[in-house]
This record gives structure tokens, sequence and C-alpha cells, in this order.
């Protein structure tokens, strides 16, 4: 009798175990992974030193700050400033540029499906809540590959708007000039048809230092800079002060199917300017600010978002196979 | 019953009782990732995503145009995405993503969105 109530035991021991195993498996999620919307723990936004952060100071603003200047000041300053295109870059060409934007808003505006008409697809990554004034970062577009019957367009550009309001900078490629990367900046405030700006051309395989920095209200709005490789680009004024920060990767073909595969462009090393009280700072875009930030792709773009080694900011690689 | 039989009997609802376990584990495993990858086609994620109070916000009440359908990875994730054009003169356009179980984890604008600007503090 004792060999049969130990066999018995053990039965009803092994059956207790898998029954335990068995709501486990219902109970658990089948995902095991990071929620990255989790903000169950406490995050401390990184805060960019104080060297690094007048590094990446245009040498203009560098320098007015050495002399006292405060914000509203240096606002004043680069509002009266001359903005120059790049030397050889004519109004014909900024014309002609404007122009291929505005065709694509058309064709963008086209009923889906109409012969006329563009599908846009993203590789993006953005904070969707408003609260900072400015951004300041690098990129590198790639080839943006374009064709008249594959992707015609691609923009590589930052956004900092807030409520439909924004303003813009980046480089467009567009297969009727497949030669020309063009800089250029987008104020959505301007009357219709002067929203675009150009400034030139460059080279799209090489980092590109952007900066987009909202002021302080000045009595009628928030002033702003563009600023391309310490190039003062465009200037003007906003709505808001604090706004959502983007950085996307913009493609355009006549249909899902006709996108061709591009190379890997990327932003990388941004971070974001914040006014705290009477202070502003900068911190790292990554993990630790108190927003989520999303990224996503819509196929066929796709995405890759991580800090690389050496880094304190996330990189976001975008790409069509 | 001699002490005999009544060995092999245990013995054999020992032996069984853990089998049989196995079984309805296995068999609820299954049942259970069946149920989690039950996937939801285009047409439910339309309506899905015209539905969600977020896309009834940005849409307020405007005429609208769904113009694409498609896939994507948001978050790592891969999901549906619903593109929809307000067509009320500000052609705002707006991203749904919907996971494939019907989730709406984010609606959100895309850029670039013609909108007419209230403001005018740069109008000349």
């Amino acid at each position: 009798m004792k060999g049969i109530t130990k066999l018995k035991g053990i039965g009803i021991a092994a059956t207790m175990l898998l029954a335990a195993l068995l709501i486990a498996a219902i109970s658990v999620p089948t995902v095991w992974a990071d929620d990255p919307t989790d903000t169950s723990q406490q995050r401390i936004p990184d805060k960019v030193d104080q060297n690094t952060s007048d590094m990446r100071t245009p040498t203009f603003i560098r320098d007015l700050m050495q002399k006292g200047f405060t914000e509203s000041e240096i606002a004043k300053a680069t509002l009266n400033m001359t903005i120059k295109r790049q030397e050889g870059w004519t109004d014909e060409d900024n014309e002609r540029v404007v122009g291929y934007f505005k065709q694509v808003q058309k064709e963008l505006l086209e009923e889906s499906g109409s012969k006329d008409g563009v599908v846009q697809k993203d590789g993006r990554m953005t904070i969707d809540e408003e609260n900072y004034h400015g951004i300041n970062g690098y990129m590198r577009p790639g080839d943006l590959q374009v064709s008249s019957d594959g992707t015609q367009y691609h923009y590589f550009t930052n956004h900092i708007g807030n409520s439909g309001i924004w303003i813009e900078v980046g480089v467009a490629r567009f297969h009727w000039e497949p030669d020309e990367y063009v800089v250029y900046t987008y104020d959505s405030t301007r009357p219709a048809g002067q929203e675009w700006e150009t400034w030139g051309t460059t080279d799209p395989n090489v980092d590109h230092h952007f900066i987009m920095y909202v002021y302080d209200y000045d009595g009628t709005g928030y002033p702003y800079n563009i600023w391309w490789d310490d190039n003062l680009i465009r200037s003007g004024k906003l709505s808001h002060y604090n706004n959502n920060p983007d950085e996307n990767h913009e493609c355009f073909a006549a249909s899902v199917d006709d996108f061709e595969s591009c190379s890997v462009g990327y932003f990388k090393d941004s971070f974001l300017y914040k006014k705290e009280g009477n202070n502003y700072n900068a911190y790292w875009w990554n993990g630790d600010l108190p927003e989520t930030t999303h990224s996503y792709g819509l196929s066929p773009v796709k995405v890759n978002r991580y800090i690389p080694g050496g880094s304190s900011s996330y990189k976001i690689d975008s790409w069509i196979d | 019953m001699d002490r005999k039989k009544i060995v092999e009997l245990a013995n054999r609802y020992g032996v069984l009782t853990p089998i049989l376990a196995i079984f309805i584990l296995f068999i609820s495993i299954l049942l259970s990732g069946c149920l989690e990858n039950k996937e939801i086609g285009e047409e439910d994620v339309v309506s899905i995503a015209l539905n969600d109070s977020r896309t009834l916000v940005m849409i307020n009440n405007s005429d609208y145009e769904v113009y694409d359908v498609g896939k994507a990875v948001f978050d790592g994730q891969e999901m549906y995405q619903v593109s929809i054009k307000i067509v009320n003169g500000t052609h705002k356009r707006v991203n749904v993503f919907v996971t494939y179980n019907g989730e709406v984890v984010s609606v959100g604008s895309q850029f670039p969105a013609p909108t007419p600007p209230e403001y005018s503090g740069n109008k000349t």
C-alpha cells in the first residue's frame, strides 16, 4: 500500500505543477518585451553639458552670448540679419525649386488613386508632447534615390511644431532635377506660396549640422532661427514657444508599389532645448526624457532607432530595401 | 483485489494523470496562441481607426478620405497603418496605428499638413 500512495502522490504533484504552468501560460502575455510607453520608472533627463552646448552653438550666437547679450537681444539681432543663400544659388534657382515643392503639395492633395496623385510614406521619430523650443542635431540623408516611375521625391527633414503650425529644415531631391540635393526650409505661418525657401545644394553623404531655435515672445510672436552648417538660413516668428520635435524621412511615389530602394540616411546626436523657470537647458534626445519618443516606418520605408556607442542620443536610420 | 492488481492500477493512473495534464496544457497553449494571433482584416482596421475617439477629435465632423491602408512598424511592433485625409480645406492628414489584434496605439497628424495658419504674426 505504501507503493500505491507514493505513486498517487507523484501523480497528484505532477498534475498540480502542470495546472500551475497552464494558468501561468494563459495569464502571462505572449510577447515579453520592454513596454515603450512604460512611465512607471522615474526618468532623469540627460542634460547636455555647457561645453558641448557651446561647441554646437553657431559662432555668431556664441559671440553675442560672450558679449552678454540676452536671449531677446540675440533674437532681435538675428531677425535683423540678412539671410544669404549659398554662393551661386540664384533667385531663379529658388523659384524653380519652390515650384517643385508646390507641385508635390498639389499632388498630395489629389484624390487617392487619381493619376496625378502621390502616396507619402515616412520613416519618423517624434515626441507628441509640446515641451521643447528647439532642436540641435546632425543628419546625413543618403542617396535619396529618385526616378520618374519610382520614388519621385524625398524630403529628409526636421520639424518643430505645435497645433498644425511648424517650421522645418531639410534636404529634398526631386526626379525632375536628380543631380540636386536642395537644402530648404518651410514655415507654415507664411502666406500661401511663401512657405518654402531654398538655400542651396549639398552633399547628401556627409553629416550636416542643423539647428532650429525659438526665442521668447517679443510682443508679436516667438522669433526663430534655422541654422544649417553654421549658416543662418531662415528666421521668422512662430505662434508657439513650446513645440514637438520630429525627424522624418518622407518618400513620395505614384503608388505604394512604385517605391524603389534607397540607401540608409540618418539623424543622430540630437538634443532638445527646454526652458525651465528662467533657465535655458538642453537635453539629449533619448529614453531618459520624461516624454515617450515614438518611431515608425510606413512600409516600405524601414527604420532602426538605437543609441550608438559613444553617443548620448538616439540615432534613427531609415531606408527602403 | 489483490495487491498486485492495486499496484498495477495505481501505476497506470499515476502515469496517465500527468500525461493527460500535459495534453490539456498543450491544447490550451495551442488555442491561446490561435486566439492571440487572430488577425483583423483591412476593412475592420479602417472601421476601428475611424471609430477611435482620438481620430474623431482629429476629423472633427469634417469630410474625410481614407487614402492609404498599409503595414508599418511602430515602436518596433509590426501593425496596420491607416492614413486619413481631412478634406475641409485644411487637408490635414492623420495616421492611425492599429495592432493586428485591433488595438489603436497611436493617432497623430502627419507632416506636411498644409494647414492655413490662424496666426498672423508673419503675414505681410
